[in-house]
């Protein structure tokens, strides 16, 4: 979750480039509302039904603590009408984009 | 009356000592490597600490072949193990099969109905707005 940090840091950076950022992870409003706290400039989504992983097939099945499943760790950039500019998936899961590179991928597309 | 004084022996080195010295040290120094890459946030693949951890493990291997001992087999033993456990780590378990679903550049959103943290419905709808969204899946607060 450090990298919601970081985003969170840069966030002045995002607002220039018309950017808002969507943090989506599988758990909880409980949990969602604790992150949304530490991270008020982000906007964090509780996909516990897993609707929006599962439409997007973003699923990494049991890869959570006690064999439980998570979102594969994905950056995806949607234009203001709601196309998609870009999708990065890491071939890794300890790979995480730096805000530099997600804001080059935004200034890029 | 002159007195006579045996030269003292000269100490020799233990052969294989710069080896297994170098080879712990450099086991040891990877694994710190890693520690301090972690707390920093760095989120590159690590292939330093695998490669760096064999070449620990070899140069024990090499001080044990010079001179056999039970404490320097143990060292190629846990050095060794560490290695490869690391290779395993960077080769297999942390490998993430690639993208085939159905989000597509230049395609909408595939139709989904979500919720955001303060309870408002988060979907498609919610991307068609008066800024750019870049969505960050996590997998979570653990």
């Amino acid at each position: 979750m450090a990298e919601l940090g970081e985003l969170e840091a840069r966030h002045a950076d995002f607002a220039k480039r018309d950017i808002r950022v969507v943090a989506i992870s599988l758990e909880g409003r409980p949990e969602a509302e604790k992150t949304q706290r530490e991270f008020p400039h982000l906007l964090i989504v509780a996909d516990a039904d897993r609707d929006l992983a599962d439409a997007a097939d973003l699923i990494h099945a049991d890869s959570g603590p006690g064999g439980s499943d998570t979102t594969a760790p994905t950056t995806i950039l949607v234009d203001r009408g709601g196309i998609v500019r870009w999708l990065y998936r890491p071939g890794r899961f300890i790979q995480r984009l730096t805000p530099d590179e997600v804001l080059a991928a935004v200034d890029a597309h | 009356m002159e007195t006579f004084t045996p030269p003292r022996a000269r100490s020799k080195p233990l052969p294989g000592r710069l080896a297994a010295t170098l080879g712990a040290s450099l086991g040891i120094l990877a694994i710190a490597a890693y520690v301090v890459q972690f707390s920093a946030h760095m989120w590159t693949v690590p292939w330093y600490l695998p490669i760096l951890g064999s070449i620990a493990a070899a140069l024990l291997l090499l001080a044990l072949v010079m001179r056999p001992s039970w404490k320097r087999a143990f060292l190629v033993l846990m050095f060794g193990t560490i290695a490869a456990g690391e290779w395993a780590f960077l080769l297999s378990f942390t490998l993430l099969p690639p993208y085939t679903g159905p989000v597509a550049v230049g395609q909408p959103m595939p139709s989904f109905r979500s919720m955001a943290a303060n309870g408002q419905p988060f979907t498609n709808e919610s991307l068609r707005a008066d800024r750019a969204t870049v969505m960050t899946f996590f997998r979570g607060r653990w």
